[in-house]
């Protein structure tokens, strides 16, 4: 098996007081590996280690126990920076440049050369498509904009691990889904990508492997796809029928003939993402539509067409 | 470290508060570059650097070590153990510095542990200060390991976002205050016509350095802090840069700017000093003169090295009077000894004598009438026998008398008149023949090539002169050359503030690496105005202060005692003193650490027309760099074992 992109041993985080007295276990004892091209999440509540364990593996914080290692290189090691890319939960951007001089500057740090940091500079103010805000100040930019000039930050060293920390975090509906879209395209295109977020839907949407954290201990580890696998339910869909009381007696004495039971039936629902989306792609379809009292909603079945 | 550059002797030995910033011999650069003054500088380095190696084995411990790679572990585990001689003499100075508790201490003869490395015999400095040098090369040691890393390009973005931050953030605006002071400064200063240029010189550079000063302070200690405040540092220590990259980076932005402004400034004070210079304050100060200057002594007063007392409170001078000190003895006399005449003098066709002696005046004389002076220029070759004998016999023989040229060419001897007349706060001038230099090159070497005699022809009266109150000018007198030279003089008077302005800078920017914004800018003052008050500090660590210690003064004040009193004998006092005197014992430690400020203030050289060596500026930026290179040393530490972020 390929050496792991992250790997924590016995990861340990206490914070001490003036004194040297502890004040809090951030982290204890945390043992997980991140392979090469997937997405992995960091998953918890508030103060449960998420954001500590970011910052230890990016040496932002020393490890008080335990060591990790970021592409076989010590946490300390400066050098292991040169391939990861990091976009942190707040945009931390200087706010007096403007987003051309934002990625040079980090270009810079990466001692890339002119041409090369001009070149990807134009590539990536395009791909997060801030092309006609480029020269305005990050201080006039919205917390989208600023996520997404962050994100292009992230990539100016074109870095094989990239760490989001709650990268969905004050965006809009379309906002995070055009970060989760820009997440799996990152791992289409290779990289390892590990993020932490309290945005369930998204990390389930997109992760490959999750941790939960709590209170500084390791909960749950694993595929998300076994993780949330419940052995016990059966889900069915079924298409080009309605659902009637008869169709439903059927199917409760078919399930009793099984030893089960019957818990819910009826129709499905899509997500509110995908409803909304939807309608915000019909509004761009039908410029001049607008909702007005006594209408009926679009159904789904309706947006869907 | 400040103390460190000078000649520890001397240090001990210079007249305390005897002299104006412009009144000592300038520095020159082999004076900082030799091998005692660097050896004080290894001492005291490595006096910190061996202690923080013991402080870094007992916080971090061997675990630290051991991360290092083996080459960098052997190298640094032989360098901490040739380091142990220096951490035994730091030891055995914290001893000594309670020896005013041991029996038979005699404050009198002792002096302060931490000056007195000359008690020690030679060779026990070397070894020590080469101790020194392998402690301060273990501390070092990461940085050198990480040095071939270092990127110009990573440097040059973070100094280039420093100076972009500060132009952005309008910190330009305190500069308008400036422009204030030079618009309407001239309303509140009164002035004599000959003191235009003092005042206007010492008004704009007195605005330049508080400004200036202030907003490098400002500048430099809240932009680390703040980026760690922000976060923004983040981003910036999670892309492959070393931390010592943003100490440098800071470093240079910050100065790039506030050279610009320093350069923007000192054309526009130039500008503003130069339109409308009225002839007397020309005469007086639009210059830059080189001053030749010789040693002085006087004869019949009371001793060889002082002249009278007339009771003035500074002592700076010493009087001749006009009338004999003794009856019978001779005439009171201030004799210069020049024992170095650069041979330039000798091919001019004459050179100027420039004097501004003090008048204590025991009868009320005339209003507006000087004080009348005898002055003679002989040279080493000159025979007084000899000169008498020629004027006899050309008197004799009807021949004209001696010229002035044939005196000092043949003879040796100049005089210009019999009385020359002086007036108080006034530079008096003589002109000087070429020939008297010419004669003075060779001659004798036990007697000093000239010596200019000075007697006051007044009877009431007293002349008050110190050693630099007489000079000759080796600068060329021209009066547009004067001009040019006095512009470069002042732009060389910024490169002092420009030194200054750097140890402001790097003291907060190494500071900020650990503290607060607000505590590094108070620390960073603070020593810098410890820095300006070295000479009183001194004083107080050589028990030269009236009303002696801290804890003595505070007695005195309880008390209510004067401070010339002598405190009575008892127990409690006893306490006090010997307390005091160890308190002192440690501040003579902590003068080695404080920076040489007084030294980098220029205006009065600019103010009133003299020259600023180059050599004097070579060795003080010397100076200020290597007092600084130790503080970055520390920042470079304080930033890389610091965790940028916290909890939250």
């Amino acid at each position: 098996m390929a050496e792991p992109v992250v790997e924590t041993q016995k990861l340990t985080k206490i914070f001490l007081d003036f004194w040297g007295r502890k004040k809090k276990v951030a982290l204890r004892a945390l043992d997980i590996k991140v392979q090469e091209g997937e997405i992995f999440g960091l998953l918890g509540p508030n103060g449960s280690g998420k954001t500590t364990t970011i910052k230890l593996l990016l040496g932002l914080l020393f490890p008080t126990e335990g060591r990790a290692t970021v592409m076989g290189k010590s946490t300390t090691d400066v050098r292991k920076n040169e391939l990861i890319g990091y976009l942190p939960e707040e945009s931390y951007l200087y706010r007096f440049l403007n987003a051309e001089e934002t990625l040079d500057f980090y270009g810079r740090l990466f001692d890339l050369p002119a041409s090369v940091r001009v070149k990807r500079a134009q590539e990536l103010i395009d791909r997060v498509g801030l092309g006609r805000d480029k020269k305005r100040q990050l201080r006039e930019y919205s917390k989208g904009m600023r996520q997404r000039i962050g994100l292009a930050q992230a990539l100016i060293n074109d870095p094989k691990l990239v760490i989001l920390d709650e990268p969905t975090s004050g965006l809009d509906p379309l906002g995070a889904r055009w970060m989760k879209d820009l997440i799996r395209d990152l791992r289409n295109e290779g990289k390892t990508v590990i993020m932490c977020s309290h945005r369930l839907e998204d990390v389930q949407d997109i992760c490959d492997r999750i941790a939960i954290l709590h209170e500084g201990d390791l909960q749950s580890y694993g595929h998300v796809s076994e993780l949330l696998k419940d052995t016990m339910r059966v889900e069915m869909r079924a298409s080009q029928v309605r659902l009637t009381p008869e169709l439903e007696k059927d199917l409760r004495e078919v399930l009793t003939r099984h030893g089960g039971t019957l818990d819910t039936v009826g129709n499905p629902t899509t997500t509110l993402e995908d409803y909304f989306l939807r309608i915000v792609e019909e509004s761009k379809a039908r410029p001049g539509r607008r909702f007005l009292p006594g209408e009926q909603s679009i159904p789904t079945s309706a947006a869907k067409n | 470290m400040a103390t460190g550059l000078l000649d520890p002797a001397s240090t001990l030995f210079q007249p305390l508060f005897a002299a104006l910033s412009l009144e000592r011999d300038p520095l020159t650069v082999s004076s900082v570059l030799n091998w005692p003054v660097l050896r004080y500088y290894l001492l005291t380095v490595g006096s910190v650097t061996s202690l923080c190696l013991v402080f870094w084995f007992l916080f971090r411990g061997w675990k630290q070590v051991s991360k290092l790679g083996s080459g960098t572990r052997s190298a640094f585990i032989i360098l901490a153990l040739l380091s142990l001689p220096m951490l035994g003499l730091d030891l055995f100075c914290l001893v000594q510095f309670t020896r005013p508790l041991w029996p038979g201490y005699d404050p009198e003869t002792t002096p302060p542990a931490a000056l007195a490395t000359t008690i020690r015999p030679d060779w026990v400095n070397n070894v020590m200060a080469l101790s020194s040098l392998a402690s301060i090369l273990a501390v070092a040691l990461p940085f050198l390991v990480n040095l071939p890393r270092l990127s110009f390009r990573r440097i040059f973005a973070i100094a280039k976002l420093s100076f972009k931050e500060a132009i952005r953030k309008r910190v330009l605006y305190a500069f308008t205050g400036l422009l204030l002071i030079l618009l309407f400064g001239s309303w509140f200063i009164p002035s004599k016509a000959s003191d235009q240029i003092r005042t206007y010189v010492t008004v704009v550079f007195w605005a330049m350095t508080v400004i200036l000063l202030m907003v490098s302070a400002l500048l430099a200690a809240f932009g680390i802090p703040a980026d760690i405040k922000s976060q923004s540092l983040f981003l910036i220590v999670t892309k492959p840069v070393e931390r010592v990259e943003i100490l440098l980076g800071r470093l240079l932005g910050y100065m790039s700017l506030l050279t610009l402004i320093l350069a923007v400034l000192t054309g526009a004070g130039l500008l503003y000093i130069l339109r409308g210079v009225s002839p007397e304050a020309a005469e007086e100060s639009l210059k830059a003169r080189s001053p030749v200057y010789g040693l002085l002594h006087y004869e019949n007063t009371g001793s060889e090295r002082e002249g009278d007392n007339v009771g003035r409170e500074w002592g700076y001078r010493g009087y001749i009077s006009g009338a004999a000190a003794t009856q019978g003895g001779g005439q009171p006399k201030a004799i210069w000894d020049f024992n170095s005449i650069p041979s330039a003098l000798a091919s001019r066709k004459s050179v100027i004598a420039e004097f501004t002696f003090d008048i204590y005046r025991t009868t009320k004389g005339f209003e507006n009438q000087g004080v009348g002076i005898g002055m003679a220029f002989t040279t080493r070759n000159y025979d007084a026998e000899k000169l008498r004998l020629e004027r006899e016999a050309r008197e004799r023989e009807g021949k004209p008398a001696l010229t002035v040229e044939e005196l000092a060419e043949k003879f040796g001897y100049y005089q210009p008149a019999a009385s020359i007349t002086f007036y108080d706060y006034s530079t008096g001038t003589v002109e000087v023949p070429g020939k008297l230099f010419a004669n003075a090159q060779t001659g004798p070497a036990d007697k000093p090539p000239l010596i200019v005699t000075v007697t006051c022809k007044e009877v009431t009266q007293y002349v008050g002169m110190a050693r630099y109150d007489l000079y000759f000018r080796e600068d060329e007198t021209a009066r547009g050359a004067d001009t040019l030279r006095f512009s470069w003089n002042f732009a060389k008077a910024s490169m002092g503030l420009w030194l200054r302005i750097l140890l402001v800078t790097t003291l907060s920017l190494v500071l900020s690496t650990y503290l607060s914004g607000v505590v590094s800018l108070l620390v960073a003052l603070f020593i810098f105005l410890l820095g300006q008050f070295q000479d009183f500090l001194l004083a107080l660590v050589l028990g030269r202060v009236s009303g002696g210690g801290p804890l003595e003064n505070l007695s005195r004040l309880i008390t209510n005692e004067v401070a010339g009193k002598q405190l009575e004998n008892t127990a409690l006092n006893n306490v006090i003193m010997n307390t005091d005197r160890v308190l002192r014992e440690f501040l003579g430690g902590l003068l080695n650490f404080l920076p040489e400020v007084q030294s980098l203030s220029f205006t009065e050289y600019v103010s009133n027309g003299f020259n600023i060596g180059g050599a004097d500026l070579a060795a003080n930026a010397i100076r200020t760099i290597a007092y600084l290179l130790p503080w970055l040393l520390l920042g470079y530490h304080a930033l890389r074992e610091r965790e940028v972020a916290g909890p939250t």
